[in-house]
């Protein structure tokens, strides 16, 4: 981590206009004036927490090919940014203006290829080359002043709860990037994803499947779809993204329409079982069986097979117990199966009472991951 | 810490200082010179717009930091103790560092809730006796050596020209808009137990943490409750 380095002269900022960021952000960049600096010191700060955070998936593996997918997408700036994967299983990715970038591990599950991937990784960098926290900071500061002139009352209670410069990160993400900066990431992700030659497509694909996800998830809560309001939004609603992204992709030059999906699934083979267990974890069983039919769209895979048992043996009715065997019993078969599928089959087995073959299973799961980190708590149901 | 904030800021309004400590009553410092291994210091000032909205300024904050090291150095020094600055870290050790910062963040904010805001926890009424637990050894360790760790968190902040036009118009029309205010709070732990042996919190309108003079002067206020050694008794 860099420290800012620091000169003096500070009491002259006060006066001092701050000058208008526009365009994009120049190879090797390092702030200058007093707000930005600003900025880019609280997000080194809360850099320093992300770094050192136990929710930073280390895998160099799968690390090192993400970073793969942004530099092939965005070109040799991709060194200017320093990617974290956050175990997080929900859909998002971030963007800082000192080039931090975080990549919630929720995300994995619903990129279906290295094209999408991609598309998400070169959304967020637009947000970077752009500059656009900053403008949302400055915006926000603007309005604030011009507010506090016009009413007094306000911006003493304003002013109490301004003391702190917490407020100041706050603002900046609570507002979020504005919708008019959404749309400009998507439409240069569109640029980027062409020019690196994949599939264009792929940027309102992710789309459709967030809004998919929504609709199942309320359906299985026996729920309304909650309109999304334009007015308050930070984003743009993922309807009005996917359609302009379609548009977007549409008018982009030919060229190779690359996907990548053999890549993509080989990368996620390692964190699969980590990846799926937390999204089960979140308990929303229409979200997830949802997901996964999605994702199983050209076939059930080893590793979907065992993703949908370790669904049904979650909720864990009589017959979901029933369905789960059979699916663990076709996904230990597969090579593309994770390991764990015998875990879970063996702990089917113990719930139905089968406890030889239980035991079994589980014996088999510990000769293939002798150092689980469950194995201890294992043995000691088995007695092995 | 958004208690601590609010509590500031009530602090803050009657536009003076504010310091208050507390310390564990059964603890003694040892009789010899001491190595007080230093936390890296959580430190932000800030320019406070006309809107209220806290902006951080980089160069302020770096010298408030340097400002206040240095202030504890030498106050440290003048009781015969030595400082020793926990370095940057890389891997385990910095998650280690990072599990123990995040650790103490959240029991500070319970201290501040539970001796300063006013609430007050039956189990702790008349009592100090938080704890970080002996896992606060391999700081020590990290350092090289030591016997009390000390956790610094600084705040500051100065009212913007517009800010200021704006506390004058308020004050003309009978309200009040507060300007800059100054937060600092110094942790001391005993690197043995992990038990937080020393608290002291300030709350002030007034001061100035970027100048070398104005630290030593917060450093100072804060210093003055901490318990002397043993053999230094008077």
């Amino acid at each position: 981590m860099k420290r800012i380095a620091h000169a003096a002269a500070a009491v002259a900022m006060l006066c001092q206009p701050p000058a208008v960021a526009s365009g994009q952000v120049p190879v090797g960049y390092q702030p200058v004036d007093s707000d930005e600096r600003g900025l880019w010191m609280v997000m080194a700060e809360e850099e320093r927490r992300v770094r050192d955070s136990n929710f930073v998936i280390q895998d160099p593996a799968l690390n090192a090919y993400v970073r793969q997918v942004l530099c092939r997408t965005v070109g040799p700036r991709c060194a200017e940014v320093r990617i974290y994967l956050m175990r997080t299983p929900y859909f998002n990715a971030s963007m800082a203006p000192n080039g931090m970038m975080q990549v919630w591990s929720g995300l994995f599950l619903r990129t279906r290829n290295e094209a999408q991937l991609a598309a998400v990784l070169a959304h967020e960098y637009t947000h970077y080359e752009e500059q656009h926290s900053l403008r949302i900071f400055r915006d926000v500061r603007d309005k604030s002043t011009v507010l506090s002139f016009l009413s007094l009352p306000l911006s003493i209670l304003g002013g109490m709860a301004a003391t702190t410069a917490a407020q100041f990160v706050t603002l900046a993400t609570i507002f979020g990037f504005s919708r008019e900066n959404e749309r400009a990431a998507d439409r240069g992700s569109v640029t980027l994803l062409t020019r690196a030659g994949y599939d264009p497509a792929a940027a309102a694909a992710i789309w459709e499947g967030i809004e998919a996800e929504r609709e199942a998830a309320a359906a299985a809560r026996g729920r309304s779809v909650r309109p999304e309001i334009a007015l308050f939004g930070t984003h743009p609603t993922s309807r009005a993204r996917m359609e302009e992204l379609r548009a977007q992709a549409a008018a982009a030059p030919a060229g190779a329409r690359e996907s990548g999906e053999g890549p993509y699934q080989a990368a996620l083979a390692g964190s699969w079982a980590m990846l799926v267990d937390d999204q089960i974890k979140l308990n929303d069983y229409g979200a997830t069986e949802l997901l996964l039919t999605r994702l199983a769209a050209d076939g059930w895979t080893g590793s979907l097979i065992y993703a949908r048992a370790e669904l049904m043996r979650a909720r864990g009715t009589a017959d979901d117990l029933r369905h789960a065997e059979a699916w663990y019993q076709a996904a230990i078969v597969r090579p593309d199966a994770p390991a764990e599928a015998r875990r879970g089959l063996g702990l089917t087995l113990l719930r139905r009472g089968e406890v030889a073959a239980g035991r079994a299973a589980i014996a088999s799961y510990l000769e293939h991951r002798p150092n689980a980190s469950d194995g201890a708590m294992l043995r000691a149901m088995t007695g092995a | 810490m958004r208690r601590l904030f609010i509590l500031v800021a009530m602090m803050a309004l009657c536009g003076c200082t504010t310091v208050r400590s507390f310390a564990a009553p059964e603890h003694r410092l040892p009789d010899r010179p001491l190595t007080i291994v230093v936390m890296r210091p959580d430190v932000e000032v800030s320019w406070l717009t006309a809107g209220g909205v806290a902006q951080p300024n980089a160069d302020w904050t770096a010298s408030a930091r340097t400002a206040l090291i240095g202030a504890l150095t030498a106050e440290q020094g003048a009781r015969g103790n030595s400082v020793r600055l926990l370095g940057e870290q890389s891997g385990e050790a910095a998650r280690l560092v990072a599990d123990y910062e995040a650790l103490h963040r959240t029991v500070a904010d319970q201290i501040a809730q539970f001796k300063y805001a006013g609430m007050i926890l039956p189990t702790k009424r008349g009592k100090f006796d938080w704890t970080l637990g002996p896992g606060v050894r391999q700081l020590g360790e990290m350092a090289g050596g030591g016997d009390y760790a000390l956790f610094l968190y600084a705040r500051d902040s100065f009212a913007s020209d517009g800010r200021l036009a704006l506390q004058i118009v308020g004050a003309a029309l009978g309200g009040y808009v507060p300007g800059g205010e100054r937060f600092v709070y110094l942790s001391l732990i005993d690197l043995r137990t992990g038990d937080i042996i020393w608290f002291n919190l300030l709350a002030s309108a007034r001061g100035d943490l970027r100048d070398p003079e104005g630290a030593r002067a917060t450093i100072d206020t804060l210093m003055r409750t901490l318990p002397a050694r043993a053999g230094a008794r008077p």
